[in-house]
């Protein structure tokens, strides 16, 4: 037997449901207005100047940036850890009072 | 010297209630050599002001929350190994973590499922004061083990809340379709 | 007229009319590559729905980091890696609500097609794999990767994508063998 050959095919790529796109920009309303846009792109564009005028600077907080995300990301999984024991707990307990009160 | 020396006693003065809701999480280091999957995480300090301060991309009412929570917190410690068969950690190893559990931390739950799943909660209630200062979750299932410690006020209920959080949020229905071809 | 041709042609040239804000160009964006980040979801939970969901969430994603993304292959690069990445997150919070394995194996993914039962009996095995050595499956085997590039999307050493793919091939002979 061929498994990766099996595997290829079975592994295709599917499509999804259609308006997959118009479900996301759904989630993206409202669009952020152009004066908003033209700020963040000022903004970018000042971060450039700061990247030219003081790289060092700028590496050291990009460094913190990373170690913050690094961070944050660490801090939601250990809260969604803790929140999906309590909340499987707090379930457990539910369903006995119902079959009691039941 | 004598200054230094003072410092050094406050702070041991002032940090017990801290070290009291701290669980020391010793378990064998080759645990997670045998885990499929293993998650480490502690986060104490200046990492998590670092964290709560990363909090700010979204501006929902969900996001707020989680920073809030994550700010009023002194510690995040936590351990869960998923193995890929049964029976690679004996179950005892929690005696040593609930041993160091002292009269202030109440057990305010016990789960045991059908599936071995058992999980038990317990929260530190500091003296005089109703509020949750500590959590400790201990859960053991056949090929599971998490142990989660949080250190300061935790809101339970905000806690269990957060699953389809963070930037997740439910579908509540289908768009209105356009055919891709 | 003529400007939209050409940029729906040009990838990069959508990509850039979507930095600019072009919600139309974005769409385009999504258009083009919502099957391959649907499908990695798809193999790596055997479930359309939250597939939908995990896509939809990457391409929100996509939108709010639309200025680091620096030319089309850089951005089929970042919708794998993050799709990946979502996928085994998401995952290890769903798996600790202690889902009922009845309830597991009806979310199982649907095959219309009785001649491809071997097909869809492996995309279930795939979907019981262990979550690292099941996104290196599919990304293997869906998107044709080799290990090298693996490894560079998950972010883990070389031979650890290589033991991945080993032990999930294994598992994989192993359990077509038991049925």
């Amino acid at each position: 037997m061929h498994l990766e050959r099996n595997l290829e095919r079975a592994l295709h790529r599917a499509d999804p449901a259609p308006g997959l796109a118009d479900r996301v920009l759904k989630r993206l309303e409202p669009a952020p207005p152009r004066q908003v846009r033209a700020r963040r792109w000022q903004a970018v564009a000042a971060a450039l100047v700061l990247v030219v005028l003081g790289g060092g600077w700028v590496a050291r907080h990009e460094m913190e940036r990373r170690a913050g995300e690094r961070a944050r990301d660490q801090a939601l999984l250990a809260l969604r850890i803790a929140g999906a024991k309590v909340r499987f707990a707090q379930e457990q307990v539910r369903g006995i009072g119902s079959h009691t009160n039941g | 010297m004598k200054r230094i020396a003072l410092t050094i006693a406050m702070a041991l003065l002032l940090t017990p209630a801290a070290f009291a809701q701290r669980l020391r999480i010793d378990l064998p280091a080759d645990l997670a050599a045998r885990a499929a999957e293993s998650v480490d995480v502690t986060l104490d300090g200046p990492m998590l002001k670092l964290a709560s301060k990363f909090m700010n991309d979204d501006s929902d009412a969900d996001a707020r929350a989680v920073r809030e929570m994550v700010s009023g917190l002194q510690g995040i410690y936590v351990r869960s190994y998923e193995f890929d068969k049964e029976g690679e950690y004996d179950r005892s190893i929690l005696n040593g973590l609930r041993s160091q559990l002292g009269p202030s931390w109440k057990k305010i739950v016990t789960v045991q499922s059908r599936n071995k799943e058992n999980v038990e909660i317990y929260v530190d209630t500091r003296e005089g004061s109703n509020k949750v200062a500590g959590l400790v979750i201990l859960s053991a299932e056949p090929k599971e083990l998490t142990i989660v410690n949080l250190v300061g006020p935790v809101d339970l209920d905000r806690l269990s809340s957060l699953e389809g959080q963070f930037g997740i949020p439910r579908m509540s229905g289908r768009g209105k379709g356009k055919n891709h071809d | 007229m003529t400007a939209i041709i050409e940029a729906a042609g040009d990838p990069d040239e959508t990509l850039r009319s979507a930095q600019r804000g072009d919600h139309d160009a974005f769409s385009r964006l999504i258009d083009e590559h919502e099957a391959m980040v649907f499908s990695i979801a798809l193999h790596f939970f055997g479930d359309r729905d939250r597939a939908d969901e995990i896509a939809q969430d990457v391409f929100v994603r996509l939108y709010r980091s639309l200025a680091a993304i620096e030319s089309s292959s850089h951005l089929v690069f970042w919708l794998r890696q993050v799709t990946s990445r979502r996928c085994i997150d998401e995952k290890r919070r769903f798996r600790l609500r202690a889902v009922p394995l009845d309830e597991a194996d009806a979310r199982a993914v649907e095959s219309p097609e009785p001649d491809l039962l071997l097909e869809r009996r492996l995309r279930e095995l795939v979907v019981e794999l262990p979550d690292a050595q099941r996104i290196a499956i599919t990304l293997r085997y869906q998107e044709d990767l080799d290990p090298a590039e693996i490894c560079r999307i998950l972010g883990i050493p070389l031979r650890t994508v290589k033991s991945h793919l080993y032990r999930a091939l294994q598992a994989l002979r192993k359990k077509l063998g038991d049925c």
